[in-house]
């Protein structure tokens, strides 16, 4: 039988029930990722090491033990997430050959339920990208049709799920690097509130942006992967003491009477005609089953993207400095000096989107601009916050589409930057604010891509998303369709 | 250099003296071999995260109590970006637009005048490796034990108008963080680094001149030397008619000269912005009070307090107040034998002969307070003499045996038995006819004499008080 094909609640329950071995299961999740290697969707492998976890689970289950739902099941791990003694390289030549020192938090959690880790996924270089197009080891490809990207900056995330290579993966969001992804591969992604999962060990991009958060072919495994990753942790303050409920019992069948805001500033800033409809008819179908739509207006949203490129950019490049040659990573060779080994590796180290945002961010903080540029995003920062609170007063969530297209071809977007980061128009304002958001698949249009549906929540109200997303699924067929 | 007013801010960076470094768990501590003191968060390794020991704030709220600051509501922490290789994040967390304290005063006293330097803030930071390099490798290795280590930067105002007036300050710096317990401030270990920004101008003028920055001043010698010798060369400038530049300059100690330093980046924009890791941290009014109630007396206000209660002299007191070992010493003493005067006097005298003797630069008080305070009281009950007091002293300091002990087993212990006197005294009388002739012919000086034959006789173990009384009585 294959398994791979199976969900992450589907598969585990057969390996707890002694259906099948996580060894076995393993083994064709390897070979299945082997067969589908032309995807790039993996930066390195960790075969070895999850065959030996998957042979201690199957010992333990043998034995009798009780395992937490995740044992035994083999997931992906975005590269800029340290698994210890693998390669975290970010998908950058910085750090092609950076061994991780330790565990990152939500590694510590995955493997004390035994998670089967058994790889790390293609990425933009360090997050920076909508496409999985700024790698410096290719570009991953759409596992629905390889002409295409598999969108970014969790591309290999994405498409690791969605090629059947993992059960689950764990992807990072900056400005919707879950989202958008999961929407051009027609899987589910939830970016976690502002604080909902440790950032510790998660190489930063931004780190007052930054979430942590599962992508699954189903909302309940998302659910499930998010309750395993989430909660306070003492290493990172940004997290949050707030109590982790069990995401999957929490999902509710009904849909009644929960509100449904549309910003119709959303539905002002342009997306394919396909999008459009597939979207309408979500809206229709969610009014059908007893939720209510409700017109809410976030009139600042579109100074989201700007002050988002400064935000980001800034914190990004105070972030990067680290990467200089001295201690770790990449060091170009035949220097003159101290200051002539930073230009020369730091030039050849990094990549030219990463280079940009250096640039961007450096600009942006320097003295005579940091008013202008820094302070005043932060401002419309504020401003944001204000227009989903006042929102969330007449709604329980926020609904648009994830990306105002389907995933686009390789090479389309390379060259006009300002085209690429308007596909993150919808997800971005989401970080800004700190709110959750999901994305997952709501229909195809007429080449058969899918179009991907975002719900906004208030903060720490990732159940109505998983309410609301789970019963779309269920009862309108989701990637499976 | 007398139609010139110096004008002097200083920048002192204190470590602070906690367990573990300000941002990550690693230990806090001087001299550990290379590297052994870091972990991923000091080291800058992808992805590691810093979160705030909550000591280094409570400290540096400490540090602005004890001087007089307004203390901020929120501490936010900021990053000063600029590239050098030990510093591992390539940006230094620090404090630039709320710092934890502001609008503070160093009080000193100097020639017997009341003075006090005004502090501008007393903003936290971390600091950063160390670099060292080896000419004869021409290589540069990097110690990150240092890297994340907490500092309190004091800034001043620029109140000062002298080389003394800024070692005085330093000074009081010094005495009061080591007395409320957040540094050990010794400059020989780099624990405090002192920058000193000086600039002159023609008495009277109420523009200042251009200022310089001078950096590696490694001792309060060389805060003064180097501020009269950097006030000399920017008046032959000024005199000669050259421009002064506002540069930083390094002070060569053994040379008795500065020169210019060549800076850490070409350009000097660090970039600062609030760090996303570390949330600000909210200060309450009540934190504060908590924080209040944990302060020791100053140095300042314990050096009144031994004059205007316990009628210490002013002298005594400095002596007292001046040294936090012998602070906690006195203190100790005061405890168990509540009579500051005498036990001052001891002090005073004996003591700090003992600790002038050390060849240490920070001589630790080698002798318990009960074995001092034991040693007080033999004296006091006549047990022992002076001479055996210090000469018990003097054996029982560093090995801290006990005096009463020592006094018994080397026989130090004086006889106050009147039989044991009138023996000794007959005796001397019964020795020595003439002397007692010539006392009673007038000469007074003959019962100096008569005493050290008494003295002599019983080894020197006879009360002289006694012996003096009967010697007297006898000669009637």
């Amino acid at each position: 039988m294959d398994y791979t094909k199976l969900s992450l609640l589907e598969v585990s329950k057969k390996i707890h029930d002694r259906e099948v071995t996580s060894l076995e299961v393993t083994n064709q999740i390897i070979e299945r990722i082997k067969a589908t290697e032309k995807l790039n969707a993996l930066n390195s492998y960790n075969f070895d090491e999850a065959i030996n976890v998957a042979k201690q689970v199957d010992e333990m289950l043998d034995a009798g033990k009780d395992l937490p739902v995740l044992a035994g099941v083999p997931i992906v791990v975005k590269d800029n997430i340290n698994v210890l003694g693998t390669k975290t390289t970010c998908s950058s030549k910085m750090l092609e050959n950076y061994v991780s020192v330790y565990d990152a938090t939500v590694i510590e959690k995955l493997k004390s339920q035994y998670a089967v880790i058994v790889g790390k996924a293609n990425m933009d270089e360090f997050a920076m990208g909508s496409s999985n197009e700024n790698s410096a080891f290719g570009p991953c490809l759409n596992p629905i049709d390889s002409t295409r990207v598999p969108g970014g900056s969790s591309g290999g995330s994405a498409c690791s799920v969605g090629a059947y290579q993992c059960y689950a993966a764990l992807g990072t969001d900056t400005g919707g690097s879950i989202r958008e992804p999961a929407s051009f591969c027609g899987v589910v992604g939830l970016k976690p509130t502002y604080g909902r999962v440790s950032r510790y060990g998660v190489v930063a991009f931004a780190n007052s942006l930054d979430q942590v958060g599962p992508l699954t072919r189903t909302v309940k495994d998302n659910a499930v992967m998010l309750s395993a990753i989430a909660g306070y942790d003492e290493k990172e303050t940004t997290s949050a003491n707030v109590p982790v409920p069990n995401y999957l019992s929490e999902i509710k069948n009904s849909i009644k009477g929960l509100k449904i805001g549309i910003a119709k500033e959303f539905f002002a800033l342009g997306m394919d005609i396909d999008v459009e409809i597939a979207i309408k008819n979500a809206i229709e179908f969610y009014k059908q089953n007893g939720a209510e739509i409700v017109d809410v207006s976030l009139k600042n949203i579109d100074l989201a993207l700007s002050a988002y490129y400064i935000i980001s950019s800034a914190e990004a490049s105070s972030n990067l400095g680290r990467f200089d040659g001295i201690r770790y990573g990449y060091r170009a060779q035949g220097y003159k000096d101290l200051v002539d080994l930073y230009v020369k590796t730091r030039t050849e180290g990094f990549g030219k989107e990463v280079k940009r945002r250096i640039m961007l961010g450096n600009f942006v903080l320097s003295s005579g601009y940091y008013d202008a540029y820094y302070k005043k995003a932060k401002k419309v920062q504020a401003l944001l916050q204000k227009d989903f609170e006042e929102a969330f007063k007449q709604c329980d969530v926020l609904l648009s589409p994830t990306s105002p297209s389907v995933a686009f071809k390789l090479g389309e977007k390379s060259n006009d930057h300002i085209k690429m980061y308007l596909s993150d128009v919808y997800t971005v304002p989401v970080n800004i604010v700190g709110s959750p958001a999901i994305s997952f698949p709501c229909g195809k249009d007429s080449d058969g891509m899918p179009i991907g549906l975002q719900l906004i929540g208030k903060k720490f109200d990732e159940t109505t998303l998983y309410t609301l997303a789970n019963y779309f699924e269920e009862h309108k067929g989701g990637q499976n369709e | 250099m007398n139609n010139y007013e110096i004008t002097v801010g200083l920048e002192i960076h204190v470590e602070l003296k906690t367990e573990t470094k300000a941002f990550c768990r690693c230990k806090n501590q001087f001299g550990a071999p290379i590297n052994t003191n870091t972990c991923p968060i000091c080291m800058g390794m992808p992805g590691a995260i810093p979160t705030i020991n909550k000591t280094c704030v409570e400290y540096a709220i400490k540090s602005g109590l004890a001087f007089d600051c307004d203390i901020n509501n929120v501490a936010i922490f900021e990053r000063k970006n600029y590239f050098y290789p030990d510093l591992s994040k390539a940006y230094q967390i620090s404090q630039l637009e709320k710092p934890i304290c502001i609008n503070g005063k160093i009080r000193y006293k100097l020639n017997g005048e009341e003075k006090f330097t005004r502090i501008n803030n007393i903003h936290m930071e971390e600091d950063a490796g160390k670099s060292v390099h080896d000419a004869k490798l021409n290589k540069s290795f990097i110690d990150y034990n240092r890297c994340g280590v907490p500092l309190i930067e004091i800034v001043t105002e620029p109140d000062i108008h002298s080389a003394d007036e800024a070692v005085a300050t330093l000074t009081s710096i010094k005495e009061t963080l080591v007395a409320i317990g957040v540094s050990d401030c010794k400059m020989q270990e780099g624990s405090l680094r002192c920058d000193v920004n000086l600039s002159v101008a023609p008495k009277g003028s109420d523009k200042l001149g251009n200022r310089t920055e001078m950096k590696n001043l490694n001792s309060f010698k060389a805060v003064k030397r180097a501020i009269e010798f950097e006030a000399q060369r920017q008046i032959n400038a000024i005199e000669n008619g050259e421009v002064i530049h506002q540069i930083t300059l390094k002070w060569d100690d053994d040379l008795g000269k500065n020169e210019p330093l060549r800076s850490k980046e070409t350009s000097n924009d660090y970039r600062y912005f609030p760090d996303p890791d570390l949330l600000p941290i909210s200060i309450t009014p009540e934190y504060i009070t908590r924080i209040k109630h944990t302060m020791p007396e100053l140095p300042y206000d314990r050096k009144n307090r031994y004059m205007n209660v316990f009628g210490l002299p002013k002298q005594d007191a400095e002596t007292l107040t001046s040294n936090i070992n012998v602070t906690n010493f006195f203190e100790d003493c005061l405890k168990l034998k509540n009579q500051p005067k005498v036990v001052c006097n001891w002090i005073c005298t004996d003591v700090m002969r003992k600790l002038k003797e050390s060849l240490e630069e920070e001589p630790n008080v080698s002798i318990s307070a009960q074995n001092f305070v034991e040693l007080i009281d033999m004296f006091q009950n006549k047990e022992i003499s002076i001479n055996s007091a210090r000469e018990l002293l003097d054996r029982v300091w560093d090995t801290n045996e006990s005096a009463k002990q020592l006094a018994e087993e080397l026989g130090l212990k004086q006889n106050n038995s009147a039989d044991d006197a009138k023996k000794f005294v007959l005796e001397a009388i019964a020795n020595n006819p003439q002397a007692v002739a010539d006392f009673k012919s007038g000469n007074q000086k003959a019962i100096t004499y008569l005493m050290g034959q008494v003295m002599k006789l019983s080894k020197g173990k006879i009360n002289p008080q006694i012996a003096t009384q009967l010697l007297l009585e006898e000669l009637k």
